[in-house]
């Protein structure tokens, strides 16, 4: 039965086919636009709340040297200035340390996946259990900075996959992860209709198969606005000593420090822009389940 | 409390939540006592004297001094330019045998004043560091030793428990008063202040959207640009901004027990026998039903808290004298007894806040 399961996380199954229908392909878009035109007035809330108290900071005023309206315009329009009027594009870096940050927190979400899934896997095992899965997820209870510090020099391990490590593991991240993912298991498992379905016979993980694609969906999204914290802690923890690593999070600390109150409030703009839109993105996950 | 200790499933959990709560217990134990072993409080340099080894001297590559002082035993025959008990530091090693009489000498130095001082007469009086449970001469038990610096380490693990507990009392109180007032306000007024209601939502939705690290991170970066120092008060402040970024949650866990209650049997009727609103949410609703979401969100608050105390200051960015930034002190000046025992003490409250609101969370559900 869990190995079904296991394939059916992994392949979608017809599932994925289907939606892509004209119906469901409309159904979509306007989702789409729905939690677009969301996003862009959540952040344009709180670009404006920022760029009034950077406005109002010691040595900053009149920094955007045009009215907020204007700038957020052509924010949505990805018109970004140049650093400083005479530096180089904003947008030739900005989305390079957006993607910076995401790669990590992609990986690190998809390593923190396999394990979980492998552990949901093996949890029966009562020596497994005891043995690997418990202590895994009590060290999984020790801060992020501390995990990373304590393994970032290991030898022939690749500094990229140790921070992976520490990002999906550390700050109790991995422990969340798991015990939603096992606790949503449970809870679809004991539904009237997979008890019907495993009583007649039938696989389980058929039957349940859209809720448990579409809670995993909303358990992984919900991992990434905490994976871009931690990244953030990375980034600025790093500064300065190898290996580091300069994405949105290290731009944003980077910017506010030397203030480039300009590129510090684009980089921050966009960031709360990625992270409402998944944010809203799971919200309607989660509506529609209801 | 039996219950709570022997609650977790797994053998590993129950040893894990058992440690951590005895280490608990005693921390806050030594807290109210305020460390009754020793009378070297925070601040104060616990100092020996010790021999003078002139190999242990640490010189200073640009003025050729040492770079600790050294102090003139009382027994000095001072017919030089010192006298008894004065502090000096020492100028690069120099070694003067007399006839007849091997004797080390070295040059002090005190300010301008430079003369030879035999080894003998210098007694090392610096802050050294101290093993576990050493006994001072005024009597001073000395139960985890002292730091590099010559602290007591159980003194100064009170006093920045102290001033972490104190950051913890505010991020509880806005978070409990910010998310009460959300979830009463969305949950139970929403028929009636729409306006205030809608906005409120709209607002918990925005702070929602957007992990509270980066909050948390902005906020730290706007009270450094526009206050260049860092107080204790001032920092309250971001720590009542998390308090507040957090509430979100709360207010939904209130808002929905309300939603669910509203329509029962026993609120109508506490609302035809003319009970007040205030009552019926404080005495009835809140008492009741929303205390165990209140308790478990709280406990595991306590725990963010500390965690994001350690974020802080290992980004440079956190108040003086509160464990996380007592430990990476520690981490900078590779003390390893006091940041052994500081990260014992960290993360044995964050698991034990942890485990903590687990339990309320499983007991309210029951």
């Amino acid at each position: 039965m869990a190995k079904h399961f296991l394939a059916s996380l992994m392949l979608g199954g017809p599932l994925i086919s289907n939606i892509f229908t004209l119906n469901k392909f409309i159904f979509v878009l306007k989702h789409f636009f729905d939690v677009f035109i969301k996003s862009v007035i959540i952040t344009f809330f709180i670009s404006f709340i920022l760029f009034i108290l950077i406005d109002y900071s010691p040595g900053a005023t009149g920094f955007l040297k045009q009215p907020f309206l204007h700038w957020y315009a052509k924010m949505l329009m990805f018109d970004f200035d140049s650093a400083n009027n005479y530096g180089p594009p904003i947008a030739s870096f900005i989305y390079k340390d957006l993607w910076f940050s995401f790669k990590y927190i992609f990986l690190s979400v998809i390593f923190a996946l396999t394990i979980a899934i492998i552990f949901l896997y093996y949890r029966k095992s009562v020596l497994i259990n005891n043995c690997l899965i418990q202590p895994v997820l009590s060290f999984s209870f020790i801060h992020l900075i501390f995990i990373y510090l304590l393994i970032k020099e290991l030898p022939y391990i690749h500094s990229d996959f140790l921070l992976i490590i520490a990002l999906s593991i550390g700050s109790g991240v991995f422990y969340d992860y798991y015990s939603l993912l096992a606790k949503e298991h449970e809870n679809i498992m004991n539904k009237d209709y997979s008890l019907f379905a495993a009583y007649s016979g039938y696989n389980v993980y058929k039957f349940a198969r859209k809720d448990l694609l579409s809670n995993l969906a909303v358990i992984t999204l919900s991992r990434l606005p905490i994976l871009f914290s931690g990244m953030i802690i990375v980034e600025v923890l790093t500064r300065g000593i190898e290996p580091r690593y300069e994405g949105i999070g290290f731009r944003i600390w980077y910017s506010f420090k030397y203030n480039n109150f300009e590129i510090a409030l684009i980089a921050t703009a966009l960031s709360i822009f990625v992270l409402t839109f998944i944010y809203l993105v799971i919200e309607k996950i989660k509506l529609k389940n209801r | 409390m039996l219950k709570f200790i022997l609650y977790p499933d797994t053998i590993f959990s129950k040893i894990a939540l058992i440690f951590s709560s005895s280490v608990v217990f005693i921390i806050l134990l030594i807290l109210l006592l305020d460390n009754p072993f020793s009378s070297f409080n925070a601040k104060q340099s616990v100092k020996i004297e010790n021999k003078f080894v002139l190999d242990k001297v640490e010189f200073d590559q640009r003025t050729k001094l040492s770079k600790e002082t050294y102090r003139i035993s009382e027994s000095f025959n001072s017919n030089n330019s010192f006298s008894p008990g004065d502090a000096v530091k020492i100028k690069e090693k120099n070694y003067n045998t007399f006839y007849g009489k091997q004797q080390t000498e070295v040059i002090a130095v005190m300010g301008v004043v430079k003369d030879v001082v035999p080894i003998s007469d210098l007694i090392d009086f610096n802050s050294k560091s101290l093993k576990p449970f050493y006994v001072h001469n005024n009597g001073s038990l000395l139960l985890l030793g002292t730091t590099n610096k010559g602290k007591d380490l159980l003194s100064k693990i009170i006093f920045s428990g102290k001033v972490t507990l104190r950051l913890i009392f505010w991020t509880l109180l806005s978070f409990i008063l910010f998310g009460v007032l959300f979830g009463i306000i969305i949950g139970y007024y929403k028929g009636q202040m729409v306006f205030i209601s809608k906005g409120i939502k709209l607002l918990m939705k925005v702070i929602e959207s957007t992990p509270l690290m980066l909050w948390i991170f902005l906020s730290v970066i706007f009270i450094t640009l526009y206050f260049d120092f860092r107080s204790e008060n001032l920092y309250s402040i971001i720590y009542i901004l998390i308090g507040f970024f957090s509430s979100p949650a709360l207010g939904q866990l209130i808002s929905n027990k309300i939603n669910m209650l509203r329509s029962q049997d026993f609120i109508v009727a506490l609302k035809l026998l003319g009970i007040s609103d205030r009552r019926i949410i404080l005495a009835h609703i809140l008492r009741h039903y929303c205390l165990s979401d209140i308790l478990f969100q709280s406990a595991y608050i306590c725990a963010q808290v500390i965690f994001l105390d350690f974020t802080l200051s290992f980004l440079e960015y956190g108040l003086q004298n509160t464990w996380g930034n007592d430990l990476y002190n520690y981490y900078q000046n590779s003390d390893i007894l006091p940041m052994s025992v500081q990260l014992l003490v960290v993360f044995t409250f964050t698991a034990f806040f942890f485990h903590l609101s687990k339990f309320l969370e499983e007991r309210g559900q029951t």
